[in-house]
C-alpha cells in the first residue's frame, strides 16, 4: 500500500471513530427510561418506604437509575438496592470485587436458588461487624450471579442499539432486621423482587 | 521533512489523545479503588520506558490505527473503560519499532490497567498487597525489556555487514 493510501486509511479510521462518538452519545441521550420506578414499595403482604441515596452513592451512580427500598414483612427487615446501569454501565460491578475494596473479608460464599436462577450470598466480616449480602443480575426472564455474564448481555444489547436482550439489572438485598435463616424462602415472601 | 513527519504521524496521535481521553477515569480508580493502588506509579514506569524506546522514524502501522480505532468504537458502544485502556496500549506501540522490547512494553502496560487490579482480586490477591505486587512487576517487566534491548542493539552492533 502507497504511503497516501496508508494515510487516507489512518484519517479514515478517525473519521469512523468521531462518527461513532457521534452517534453512540445521542443514541444514549434517546435511550427510553427503565420501569425501576414502578417497584411497589408495599403491596400485598409486605409493607416497605424508599430510602434516599447518600451523596457519596449518587456520585457513584452517575446517570445511571436505581433504587432503594426497605421492606418489611414480619421480624423480617430486607433493604433492596435495583440498579440499571443502562444510562452509565460504570454503576454495576462486581458486588465481590466492590466489597472486598471496600474493606470488607469475605467469609463464605454461597449459591441459593430463587425463581428462574440463582442468587448468591456473601458473609463480610469488617473487625467485628458481620453482614450477609446476597446479590444477583436479572434480565428480566433469568437470574444469574456471573458479573462476565453480565458484562457480556449488556455489551451484546449496546452493540445492537437494543434489539437483542435487554440492559441486565443488579439486585443487592442485605437484611437489617433479625438473622435470616433460608433467604430464598424469605425472598419468596417478596414477589415484588421476583418482578425486576 | 518534520512536518512531513508530523503529517505521518498526526492519525496516530489523535487516536493516542483520544484514547486517553476516553480512560482518563482510570485515575479515579488508582486514587479510591484499593485494588488499583499502585496503578499510577505502574503506568509512570510504563510511560517513562516509552517515552525511551519512542522513535520519531518509525511508519505508522495502519493495522494498529484500525485495532486502536476498534477498539474506541467498541468501547464507545459497549461503555466498558477496559478496551478504551486497551486502545491506549496499541495506539502506543504505533510509536515504538517493531522489536521484541516493545511488545514485552506493550505486556507491560497491563500491569497499569485496573483491570489487572480486578484479576488479582479473583486470583485472591489481598488489596494490601495490591500495589506491591502490581508495581514489583512492573519494575520486573522493565528489567526485562531493557535486556531485550540491550541484546538486540548488541546483535545490530556485532551484526556482519
Amino acid at each position: 500500500m502507497s504511503r497516501t493510501n496508508g494515510q487516507f486509511l489512518q484519517w479514515l479510521i478517525i473519521l469512523f471513530v468521531v462518527l461513532a462518538t457521534f452517534a453512540f452519545k445521542i443514541h444514549a441521550t434517546q435511550q427510553q427510561h427503565s420501569s425501576l420506578h414502578d417497584v411497589p414499595v408495599s403491596g400485598y403482604g409486605f409493607d416497605g418506604r424508599a430510602l434516599e441515596f447518600s451523596d457519596a452513592e449518587l456520585a457513584f451512580l452517575g446517570k445511571a437509575e436505581a433504587i432503594k427500598h426497605e421492606y418489611s414483612q414480619a421480624d423480617y427487615r430486607l433493604v433492596v438496592v435495583v440498579v440499571d446501569g443502562s444510562n452509565n454501565r460504570h454503576a454495576v460491578h462486581d458486588p465481590i470485587f466492590c466489597l472486598r475494596g471496600a474493606g470488607y473479608e469475605t467469609t463464605s460464599n454461597t449459591e441459593f436458588p430463587i425463581i428462574n436462577g440463582h442468587g448468591q450470598l456473601i458473609s463480610l466480616a469488617n473487625g467485628s461487624a458481620k453482614q450477609k449480602v446476597a446479590f444477583w443480575f436479572s434480565n428480566g426472564e433469568q437470574r444469574y450471579t456471573a458479573f462476565s455474564r453480565y458484562l457480556a448481555e449488556s455489551a451484546i444489547n449496546r452493540l445492537t442499539f437494543g434489539a437483542i436482550g435487554s440492559q441486565p439489572k443488579m439486585i443487592t438485598v442485605y437484611s437489617t432486621g433479625g438473622r435470616i435463616p433460608n433467604w430464598s424462602s424469605i425472598l419468596d415472601r417478596f414477589p415484588v423482587l421476583m418482578d425486576i | 521533512m518534520k512536518t512531513n513527519m508530523l503529517t505521518e504521524k498526526l492519525p496516530s496521535i489523535i487516536i493516542l489523545t483520544y484514547a486517553a481521553f476516553l480512560s482518563s477515569d482510570v485515575m479515579t480508580d488508582w486514587r479510591y479503588s484499593p485494588f488499583d493502588s499502585g496503578g499510577h506509579t505502574a503506568f509512570a514506569i510504563w510511560f517513562s520506558l516509552w517515552l525511551v524506546l519512542a522513535k520519531t522514524d518509525v511508519k505508522p502501522s495502519n493495522f494498529l490505527s484500525f485495532a486502536a480505532g476498534l477498539c474506541l468504537i467498541l468501547g464507545l458502544m459497549m461503555d466498558l473503560n477496559v478496551v478504551f485502556h486497551l486502545a491506549i496500549l496499541i495506539a502506543a506501540l504505533q510509536f515504538l519499532p517493531r522489536e521484541a522490547c516493545s511488545y514485552a512494553h506493550l505486556i507491560s502496560g497491563f500491569l497499569w490497567l485496573p483491570a489487572f487490579g480486578y484479576a488479582m482480586a479473583m486470583v485472591g490477591i489481598e488489596e494490601s498487597s495490591a500495589a506491591t505486587v502490581r508495581i514489583s512487576l512492573a519494575l520486573l517487566m522493565t528489567i526485562v525489556v531493557v535486556i531485550i534491548a540491550t541484546t538486540r542493539k548488541l546483535e545490530l552492533r556485532y551484526e556482519p555487514h
